[in-house]
């Protein structure tokens, strides 16, 4: 394995749905999913992915996974591109890059017990001998704070939380390097979720395994990332390092998201102006993509996707806003000035 | 606090199932000023819908649930009503919101002719002046192109600007009592500001009485006034919004604080999860639902369900609640 360079690389990935499909029938030339996304995550590193419901989070998760075929783009897995790889390279790299999603229900099968579900991705990859998977599947249990009693139950016997708990001792069995974990904790109770939380915590600090971890909660990402990507109508509109991106949100979406969230101290209550635009069905323009519901946009914005742009001169910090080209100074001096004197 | 708009008191609700009975909802007793925003919270499964169901006289009278206790309502007794007088009264007297504003429209017809037509039989209005106030109340809840939001089909809006067209009628309903049943847990944060903003801005234009019911303790936290904590069940904490999230006194709210990540503007702040699971509905203990999670639990929590006591303006159930101002 490429040791230096970062463990997943995607660059310029585009996903379009076929037109024919769902509500977006003949409207051109289908609707592009994800486009244009790049990012990289370094070994070991927790990349959250943060987006509302449709903004192309789980498409880009299946691409990735190779699930769905992306038009056009590159995939980059330990140095090796996924998009162009056949069948054998394809199993070898499954096993080390798995996947968690939302609903545990449907991912274990109803009729089959906790054990049997455990033993098949060992099967599949043909893992250990039959002796030393039974070894390995209670080793596995135990690391994600579940006892072998489980073994023998059928999910539907088990809570939400046990439930996600066995999915990611499931995922975790193969000794991935990267798990993709889908809205993993979105269906659990917030005291449950919790406890998934600091689980993946652990695994990454201890075990080193990196995570692509998907989910619509900024404050669940905050918790678990070490970077973020912010998506927008397929867009990754700003990356940064997680303490850069919520000590100084920099896109005006993903400051709009920020201050849409409710905090849970009534001290706290701000009679905030909700975004603009959601009310409206009128589609996008050509330009940018927030366009319509930016209280900042200039008149570029409506004629030219902006590019992707370092925030405050970081390199490590992007940002697809027109405020930050290098020519359009004056703005982003005067935004930086409103935000040290709150 | 003004006048008691909804008395509840000692309200059960039991499945049958078989010989075998399950309490799901345990001896509730609250009141619901009006003018108020009262929140009711708790996580998934403890009660909340059916709560508010029963409330609405929406849970079926025949099959498996048995309900007991009394719903007063501005002194009339729900429990006690004819089906048909309960249908008489939603709508007028009190209404609903729920999670998925899809399931409430009618495919097949345009959004503003379902709402015209409600209005027309609630408020006794010719057409001319239901569609009228219909597109005025819409034009309030802030659709900047009514018109066009008359003329759509339920499928045709996202399920904000649907959610957003109930609390519209709402609006023009003025009902006395308005439940909404987890109203934003569906849409995205952004739309879900919007329409908070929307049912605080009726209940301040109507002084109707809003049950918030909702498992995100953010969500009550912008919202309400007064707060109920639910699990198992019960009611294990009343208090004011402010008190509630400054000092917690149940061991329960305090930990479902503690549990909630809340976004900081740097470093993240700590969350600490509550161990253990909720007990399913079958298998509830003797005693305190709570104790097998508890860290303040003793012999007494699990053999004796703990009384309701008083702490300052808060009703706790719990043996050894927390008194102290102190954060958890
Ligand atoms: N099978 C499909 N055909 C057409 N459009 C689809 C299909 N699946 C998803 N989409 C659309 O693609 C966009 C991205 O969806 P998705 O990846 O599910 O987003 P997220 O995971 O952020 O919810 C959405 O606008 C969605 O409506
Ligand atoms: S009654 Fe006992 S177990 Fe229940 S919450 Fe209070 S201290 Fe904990
Ligand atoms: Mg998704």
């Amino acid at each position: 394995m490429n040791t230096t360079g970062p463990l997943l690389q995607v660059q310029h990935l585009s996903y379009r749905f076929p037109a024919q499909h769902g509500v977006f029938r003949g409207q051109g030339p289908g609707l592009a999913a994800v486009e244009r996304v790049s990012f990289a995550i370094a070994p070991g590193q927790v990349f959250g992915l943060v987006g509302e419901s449709g903004s192309g989070k789980s498409t880009l998760a299946r691409c990735l996974l190779r699930l769905l075929r992306p038009q056009a783009g590159r995939v980059l897995f330990a140095g090796r591109d996924l998009l162009a790889a056949g069948p054998a390279e394809l199993r070898q790299a499954r096993r080390r890059m798995q996947v968690v999603f939302q609903d545990p229900m449907t991912a274990l099968s109803p009729r089959r017990t906790i054990g049997q579900s455990l033993h098949e991705p060992l099967q599949q990859f043909r893992l250990g001998s039959p002796r030393e998977r039974e070894d390995r599947i209670v080793a596995g249990l135990a690391e994600v704070g579940l006892d072998a009693g489980v073994l023998n139950r059928y999910p539907h016997q088990l809570s939400s939380g046990q439930r996600q708990r066995v999915c990611i001792a499931r995922a975790l069995l193969p000794g991935p390097d990267l798990v993709v974990a889908d809205e993993a904790v979105s269906a659990l109770d917030v005291s449950v979720q919790a406890q998934v939380l600091k689980l993946v915590r652990e695994l990454q600090r201890e075990r080193g395994i990196a995570f692509l971890f998907i989910s619509h909660d900024l404050a669940v990402i905050q918790q678990v990332a070490d970077r973020v990507g912010v998506m927008y109508r397929g867009q990754l509109v700003e990356t940064a390092s997680r303490d850069d991106l919520f000590r100084q949100p920099l896109h005006p979406y993903t400051r709009a998201l920020l201050a849409a969230v409710p905090d849970p101290d009534p001290s706290a209550r701000r009679e905030r102006p909700a975004l603009p635009g959601q009310l409206s069905r009128k589609p996008a323009t050509t330009g940018c993509a927030f366009e319509s519901r930016c209280e900042q946009a200039m008149a570029v914005c409506r004629q030219e996707a902006p590019g992707d742009h370092p925030g405050n001169g970081n390199p490590q910090h992007r940002v697809k806003c027109h405020a930050y080209a290098p020519t359009a100074k004056p703005l982003a001096e005067r935004r930086g000035q409103t935000r040290d004197s709150e | 606090m003004s006048a008691a708009l909804l008395e509840v008191s000692e309200l059960c609700i039991s499945a049958h199932r078989g010989p075998r009975s399950v309490r799901l909802v345990d001896h509730l007793s609250f009141t619901l000023p009006a003018g108020e925003i009262v929140g009711l919270v708790g996580e998934s499964g403890c009660g909340k819908s059916l709560t508010a169901l029963a409330l609405m006289g929406l849970l079926p009278r025949s099959g498996s649930l048995r309900c007991s206790g009394s719903i007063r309502l501005g002194g009339l007794d729900l429990t006690r009503c004819a089906m048909r007088d309960l249908r008489h009264m939603r709508g007028r007297d009190m209404a609903m919101i729920f999670q998925e504003p899809a399931t409430a429209f009618d495919p097949v017809i345009r959004v503003g002719v379902q709402l015209a037509t409600v209005l027309r039989r609630l408020r006794s209005l010719r057409r001319p002046a239901a569609r009228a106030l219909t597109l005025e109340s819409l034009a309030q809840v802030g659709f900047l192109e009514p018109e066009d939001v008359y003329q759509a089909f339920p499928h045709q809006l996202s399920g904000g600007m649907r959610q957003l067209a109930m609390i519209a009628l709402a609006l023009a309903c003025r009902p006395r009592l308005l439940i909404a049943d987890e109203p934003t847990t569906s849409l995205d944060v952004t739309t879900q500001a919007v329409v908070l903003d929307q049912l605080k801005h009726l209940q301040r234009q109507t002084g109707s009485a809003i049950l918030l019911v909702s498992h995100d303790l953010g969500v009550v936290a912008q919202c309400c006034d007064e707060i109920l904590v639910m699990y198992c069940g019960r009611i294990v904490e009343q208090a004011r919004c402010v008190d509630l999230f400054a000092r917690p006194h149940h061991p329960y709210t305090a930990g479902l604080l503690a549990a909630t990540p809340r976004i900081a503007h740097g470093e993240p702040l700590p969350v600490s999860p509550i161990p253990g699971q909720v007990p399913t509905s079958g298998e509830l203990p003797p005693g305190c639902h709570f104790a097998a999670r508890c860290g303040r639990a003793s012999d007494l929590c699990s053999r004796q369900a703990p009384a309701e006591q008083r702490i300052h303006a808060s009703r706790v159930a719990c043996h050894h609640p927390l008194r102290d101002s102190h954060t958890p």
